[in-house]
């Protein structure tokens, strides 16, 4: 018994001594913040942060296209139908802390945001010998921090950065130019074409948003109307799906809504399923834009480009650009009529409708040129309530009753 | 059904009896001979109140040395008697009145009836230290629960049914009567903010993981998690013991102030085999489900006209009859219960052994949801010297639940309350009169086409052992050390196989694909808890008087969960189901979640003249999950127990026969998550994101509290009493609070901040009113209250929002319901529509709904719970048992009605507004899911939950059935409800999610608890 007591007390003496391995845990799939933001994982913090822009992305572009007409709701899950019905409450969960994945737009938005600036931030104190091609991840990230804060502007009312301040959207502009700025040098200095003209689509988006059309088109006149830029996605991650897909086609949680069903234009191709969609309220009607969940989307193009020279421009100049998108290849559109190009603004709103279908632009558009909301505010909504007249959604509470500078 | 029940009973109890003896007879010693008739005694010990076997009794013959124990089947022998003619035999147990009666030599059928005493202070209870303590030593409440005599008697089917209502200060806060769905538990209510409220428990001296389970994900909004509660079987357990709060815990560390619940399993007793076998058979239903429901209203196209609408209503009878009409069957049906249960146990005094098994099959009150299990246990208890005990206790559990749709997800519950008129016609939006649509009138389809369309169910094996070796080296030390391993694998599966017809014909179930092409969610989780707990004991006698009792140990706990989760969709034909066989194919989670203990105390505890116990103690723990920027944590206790009838000098009233005053007073805490303080990133497809903030700063919660009460036993312990008030504070409580998203990191953030107080009171009283030859009555009334209130909220803020309409506020009870309320509105006849909406504005006046603050509606944690239990025995073999329990002072959401209002426009108050007299409702009603004070209601509730008849079967009766004891036992459960909660059901919650959990319960589209009728045989052999 002696030995038992004995063997008893060196396994505890041993336990002992092992205490703080005992205490150590792994993290497989987790990475602590200073494990992960060292120079030799450089080239993973910036296509992460990308990564996380994509998501977001995409995450708006079926959240705005909601409120913005493009699409309608197809479920029976109440949350989602404020996005639909133009009445999100800043107390809304599902828009201000829901993931791209379940088609939140605050908080993907201003984690992207984030990791794009701290990885510029991070690649700015390490050196050309520790990263190789650092200013072209520069670039590119200070690109995408500047189209998270486009993003901000457009969809929100107000917005915050790094827990300060109300910004107003123009504010979040000009924060969003900033970025472009860094963007443009660093792209020029690593002497990479294709960066620097997302960069350039960004700040002309930016410039036009504001209203400075003489320095918007500067910088749409930059960009080839055969550039792209597109978001990567993948099928077997759900968070790098392409959302637009995986939203109105695969799920069916959405259907493409009436106002472009029937437009016979190949800018805004559709599918009636001649089924009616789960909520027993809507027939389903799938895009064509995107033909699968790996399809990739654009985050700029040079046709984008055009149409913020067109609108920049304006007059006959303007419709001739627009007319030029019309006749491309793939397109063969007639030229715009003279009723269609009796509003300019109309003419561009309307192009920039059909162009930039299901890109995440809609929403903004419509404040922006004040256009008439479809459907009407006041509306009955088919499945309860009324539409409303909302055009950018509110400071989430999320971010009022967390942050200092609110006092909420 | 009985007979049917009777017959599947023993194909099973065939197959488990070879099992367990093939088992028994490995362990077995040779039995022992069977009591002869010269020289000897024999008989049976049983208990007076229901006529149930005591084992491990003491039987002297008074005025020789000889004596006995009897066996789990209450028999024993008396051997060596000399002479002839009468002795006096006594007879001792724990809990009991000695008896002593007079027996002839010879008499091989002595029967000894003794009774229960009301308060028992010398009965052994698990403490944190080496071996057991009487309770006159410890100063705080345990609450001690008998299960092998509930579970004898009483409706008792699961571990959740056990606890419910038997222990004081324990709270049973259920979810969903679909069977296999769990319950939290709740002691002393619910003292932090953010953490786990659930308590910990530990089998046979070992930690086992006490976690929800982790699917399948079909319930959305988390109402109905299966529970791991129910792993332990009620038919293996002995008895249960709750330790309540911080001053009682505090040998148990970081983890423990949520409590303690310790299981104590069954084990052998020296003695031939005995074999017990138990077959239930029953039939539960949701009680008058054809009226239960409200009727839900809507318009259709007017027949002959193009614009005009008529407003229409559906019932669930009308819902019904088209059913039958259609698919031939109801609604919700009748489900079946069927299970067996088999032990053998014995031994020697050196080696005992207990084995039990058996086989459950339970069917819920619709199709789809059933449960199929499996246990067995095998406990081992040896002596090799007399310094040595070894001991071992293995259990395995394995079995599979199918759960159908329900809260967010859908179900026949869906399907059914919020059904709708338009779903009769042509369909919402849809001009036509003609009643064609395939939904007959059900939201989304019938419950047949839920029950075609997905197959969801969760597979869990779990085997919990240890080892444990006592060791007595001297006469003044002992020490043991204990080896425990929990091992839980489950496995969630979430199918929809493929079925074009299904999809073509209701549009709900047109998922992925032209049209439903299938999908299949798999999920696992894999949790291994493994514990090492080394105590060492040293008695001492300081002097004639005082004795010193010095405790040390340390415990080291490591656990492991592992998440997996997979998906996949559009099967290319028919009867794939694989996500091989899918040609979508989705990877979801991959997590390790690792957190590990350790810690060590020391206790001294001085003992006066074996009447007055003071004891001191320290423990420390250091956590793996605790900030790089703290420490370890050190818990103090002081307790103080003093038997004050057994004190020569007071002067105590005779009829009081035992009075113990105890005060106890300790600490204990609770530990963050393993990522909650460390900021992290997470890959997903080559990439990384951030995850989590964290927070390097962060500590355990740290709970202390004061307990004093006293425990009385009067008129020679007819009755008993205990009772126990506490007063508590959390200090550095852990909030969660919404990481501002943008500041980058998504998700909570959790700091030490807040401060929550806590006091009430508890009691338990035992009595027996009637004690005679042929009648004898037993009451029970066990009861709690108890308050919380914040203190702090760390200074910067005073109000934490959890959700829309819950959160934590300084001054009031943490997690209570908190938003908008509508006190006046106008009404415009012509509109027919609540105008000017004038809420509270929290201070006594109105204001604008709009600029509106939120304003307290109630607490949304029960504030009391009670119970009272009476047990009628008549004739010495009829046994009548009955149990009310009751939760009170909390407020619950009804979110059939915001549903049924507020989502699908389906309450009669919209389609008729001049009957709502109130027009504050009116507007409530009117402006959709915007407010929520009109949900929320008091759900008190008292539930007449079981009712048992026993008949223990005359005595030659069962030896004709080669049975040395055989009952018959009809029980119901679930038998009447008095509430006033406006709801379907005041106890249908969401346990987890966003809409449950800790606080803010709701209720939306979850199954009532059934009624249930259960019919047992048992047989000692």
């Amino acid at each position: 018994m002696k030995v038992l007591t004995a063997v008893a007390a060196l396994g505890l003496t041993a336990a002992c001594s092992n205490f703080d391995r005992l205490l150590t845990v792994q993290t497989p799939s987790r990475l602590a913040e200073n494990s992960f933001l060292v120079p030799g994982n450089a080239a993973l913090i910036s296509a992460s942060a990308v990564s996380d822009y994509e998501c977001a992305l995409g995450g708006y572009i079926v959240a705005s296209a909601l409120g913005a007409g493009e699409l309608v709701d197809a479920t029976q899950t109440a949350a989602r139908w404020n996005y639909d019905r133009r009445n999100v409450e800043a107390v809304d969960a599902l828009y201000s802390t829901s993931g791209c994945e379940g088609i939140g737009v605050y908080t993907p938005i201003s984690t992207a945001r984030y990791t794009n600036d701290q990885a510029v931030a991070k690649l700015e104190g390490w050196s050309d010998t520790e990263v190789p091609n650092r200013q072209r991840l520069i670039a590119v990230n200070s690109a995408m921090a500047g189209y998270s804060l486009l993003l901000l502007g457009e969809g929100f009312c107000e917005g915050v950065i790094n827990l300060g301040a109300s910004l107003t959207p123009a504010q979040l502009f000009d924060s969003a130019e900033v970025r472009f700025n860094r963007a443009i040098a660093a792209a020029t200095a690593a002497s990479d074409a294709n960066v620097l003209n997302l960069a350039y689509v960004g700040r002309a988006r930016a410039r036009i948003n504001k209203g400075a059309k003489a320095a918007a088109a500067e910088d749409a006149a930059r960009v080839p109307a055969a550039f792209v830029y597109n978001a990567t996605a993948d099928a077997t991650i759900g968070r790098r799906n392409n959302r637009i897909f995986q939203q109105v086609n695969q799920s069916n949680n959405t259907s493409v809504a009436p106002a472009y069903r029937t437009l016979n234009d190949p800018r805004v191709s559709v599918t009636n399923l001649n089924r009616t969609a789960s909520d027993q309220v809507n027939t389903l009607w799938n895009q064509n834009k995107y033909a699968s969940l790996t399809a990739t989307y654009p985050i700029a193009s040079g046709i984008e480009a055009q149409l913020i020279l067109a609108e920049a421009r304006g007059g006959n100049e303007g419709i001739g650009i627009l007319n030029g998108l019309r006749a491309r290849t793939g397109v063969g559109l007639a030229p715009l009529s003279a009723q269609e190009t009796a509003s300019f603004d109309g003419a561009v709103a309307e192009e920039r409708r059909r162009e930039l279908f299901l890109q995440g632009n809609r929403w903004f558009d419509l404040k922006r040129f004040n256009l008439p909301q479809v459907p009407a505010a006041g509306g009955a909504y088919p499945k309860g309530g009324v539409y409303g007249t909302q055009r950018c959604w509110p400071l989430p509470d999320a971010e009022t009753l967390a942050n200092p500078n609110f006092g909420r | 059904m009985l007979h049917s029940a009777v017959r599947w009973a023993a194909s099973r109890a065939r197959t488990i009896g070879v099992a367990l003896g093939l088992v028994a007879a490995t362990l077995a010693p040779a039995a022992t001979v069977v009591a002869q008739s010269t020289g000897s005694i024999a008989g049976t010990v049983v208990n007076e109140k229901n006529g149930s076997p005591i084992g491990d009794a003491q039987i002297m013959v008074e005025g020789r040395n000889i004596g006995t124990t009897s066996d789990n089947a209450g028999r024993f022998r008396l051997a060596g008697l000399t002479g002839s003619g009468q002795v006096q035999i006594t007879v001792r147990r724990i809990g009991f009145q000695p008896r002593t009666v007079g027996a002839t030599i010879g008499d091989a059928s002595v029967r000894i009836a003794m009774s229960e005493r009301a308060m028992e202070l010398t009965s052994v209870v698990v403490t944190g230290t080496a071996g057991v303590a009487e309770k006159r030593a410890i100063g705080n409440a345990v609450s001690t629960v008998n299960a092998a005599e509930v579970v004898a008697t009483q409706p008792v089917n699961s571990f959740q049914e056990l606890l419910n209502g038997r222990a004081s200060g324990v709270s049973i806060v259920a979810s969903s009567g679909q069977v296999g769905t769990g319950s939290r538990i709740r002691v002393r209510g619910a003292s932090s903010l953010s953490l786990s409220n659930d308590p910990l428990i530990y089998v046979d001296g070992v930690r086992v993981d006490n976690t929800q389970a982790s699917g399948p994900t079909n319930q959305a909004f988390g109402s109905a998690s299966i529970s791991r509660w129910n792993d332990f079987n009620p038919d293996d357990i002995e008895s249960l013991e709750v330790i309540k709060g911080p001053a009682a815990a505090t040998l148990y560390g970081t983890e423990a102030s949520n409590g303690v619940i310790q299981i104590i399993t069954k084990k052998g007793a020296a003695g031939r085999p005995v074999w017990n076998v138990t077959a239930r058979g029953g039939s539960s239903w949701v009680p008058d489900w054809q009226t239960r429901f409200e009727d839900n209203y809507g318009t259709v196209p007017r027949a002959g006209s193009t614009t005009a609408l008529d407003t229409v209503s559906i019932s669930t009878k009308q819902l019904n009859d088209s059913l039958q009409r259609k698919f031939g069957n109801d609604i919700f049906t009748n489900g079946t219960l069927q299970d067996i249960q088999m032990s053998v146990s014995g031994g020697t005094s050196a080696v005992r052994y207990y084995v039990g098994g058996g086989y459950e099959e339970n069917q819920g009150a619709e199709r789809v949801n059933r449960l199929r299990r499996t246990n067995l246990r095998v406990n081992l208890q040896a002596n090799p010297s007399p310094k040595l005990d070894l001991q071992s206790s293995l259990g395995y559990t394995t079995g599979r639940t199918y759960l159908p749709y329900e809260s967010g997800g859908g179900g026949a519950t869906w399907a059914t309350f919020f059904s709708s008129p338009s779903f009769l016609y042509g369909g919402v939006g849809v001009s036509s009169r003609n009643p064609n649509n395939p939904q007959l009138g059900f939201r989304s389809g019938p419950p047949n086409a839920y029950y075609e369309a997905y197959d969801v169910f969760q597979d869990a094996d779990r085997f919990t052992g240890s080892f444990q070796l006592t060791n007595r080296p001297t006469s003044w030390l002992n020490h043991r050390l204990i080896v425990g391993l929990d091992r839980l694998a489950e496995n969630n599966e979430d199918r929809t196989p493929r079925n074009d017809i299904i999809g073509a014909t209701y549009a709900s179930f047109a998922g992925s694909g032209l049209p439903t092409a299938g999908s299949i969610f798999t999920s696992t989780r894999d949790v291994t808890l493994t514990s090492y707990d080394y105590v060492a004991n040293a008695d001492f006698q300081l002097s004639g008087a005082i004795k010193s009792v010095t405790s040390a140990g340390g415990q080291i706990y490591l656990r492991q969960t592992r998440f997996r989760s997979i998906s996949g969709s559009t099967f290319p034909a028919v009867g794939l189901t694989s996500i091989a066989s899918a040609s979508i194919r989705n990877v979801g989670t991959d997590e390790l979640v690792q957190n590990n203990t350790v810690g060590a105390f020391v206790q001294q505890q001085f003992v006066w003249n074996d009447r007055l116990f003071l004891t001191g103690a320290i423990r420390t723990d250091d956590n793996s999950a605790f900030g790089t920027n703290f420490d370890a944590v050190t818990y103090p206790k002081l307790s103080a127990s003093w038997v004050l009838s057994e004190e020569p000098s007071l002067p105590i009233p005779a009829f009081v026969n035992q009075l113990r005053v105890r005060s106890a007073y300790g600490a204990s805490g609770l530990q963050p998550g393993a990522f909650d303080a460390i900021r992290t990133y997470s890959a997903s497809g080559g990439f990384l994101t951030p995850s989590s903030a964290g927070n390097p700063d962060l500590g355990p919660e740290r709970s202390t509290e004061l307990e004093i009460g006293f425990d009385a036993g009067l008129w020679n312990d007819r009755v008993g009493l205990e009772v126990t008030y506490f007063d508590g504070t959390t200090k550095d409580a852990i909030l969660s609070r919404q990481a501002p998203p943008s500041n980058g990191f998504p998700g909570l953030q959790l700091f030490n901040a807040g401060q929550v107080d806590r006091s009430g009171l508890e009691w338990i009283v035992r009595g027996t009113p009637i004690r005679r030859d042929n009648v004898s009555l037993d009451l029970t009334l066990s009861g709690s209250v108890n308050s919380y209130n914040i203190a702090s909220l760390g200074g910067t803020t005073n109000f934490v929002s959890l959700s829309s309409n819950v959160a934590h506020k300084v001054g009031y009870a943490p997690g209570a319901w908190w938003d908008r309320r509508i006190v006046s509105a106008e009404y415009n006849p012509t509109t027919k529509r609540a105008t000017n909406l004038l809420c509270d504005n929290g201070e006594g006046g109105t204001v604008a709904c709009a600029s509106a603050p939120r304003v307290f509606l109630g607490n949304s944690v029960p504030t009391q719970e009670g119970s009272l239990s009476a047990g009628l025995t008549l004739f010495k073999n009829l046994r009548v048992n009955a149990f009310v329990d009751w939760r009170g002072g909390y407020k619950k959401l009804d979110g059939n009605y915001r549903v049924r209002c507020g989502a699908f426009v389906l309450c009669r108050e919209l389609y008729y507004p001049d009957e709502v007299e109130d027009k504050a409702l009116l507007g409530a009603v009117q402006a959709g899911t915007a407010y929520t004070h009109h949900l929320i209601h008091d759900a008190s509730f008292m539930r007449f939950r079981e009712l048992a008849a026993t008949y223990t079967l005359p005595q030659s009766f069962a030896r004709r059935l080669g049975a040395s004891r055989a009952s018959i036992t009809v029980a119901g459960r679930n038998l009447g409800l008095w509430t006033d909660f406006p709801g379907i059901e005041p106890e249908a919650s969401f346990n987890g999610g966003t809409r449950g959990g800790a606080f803010g319960q709701w209720e939306q589209n979850v199954l009532p608890q059934l009624r249930q009728f259960v019919t047992t045989v048992n047989f000692n052999f």
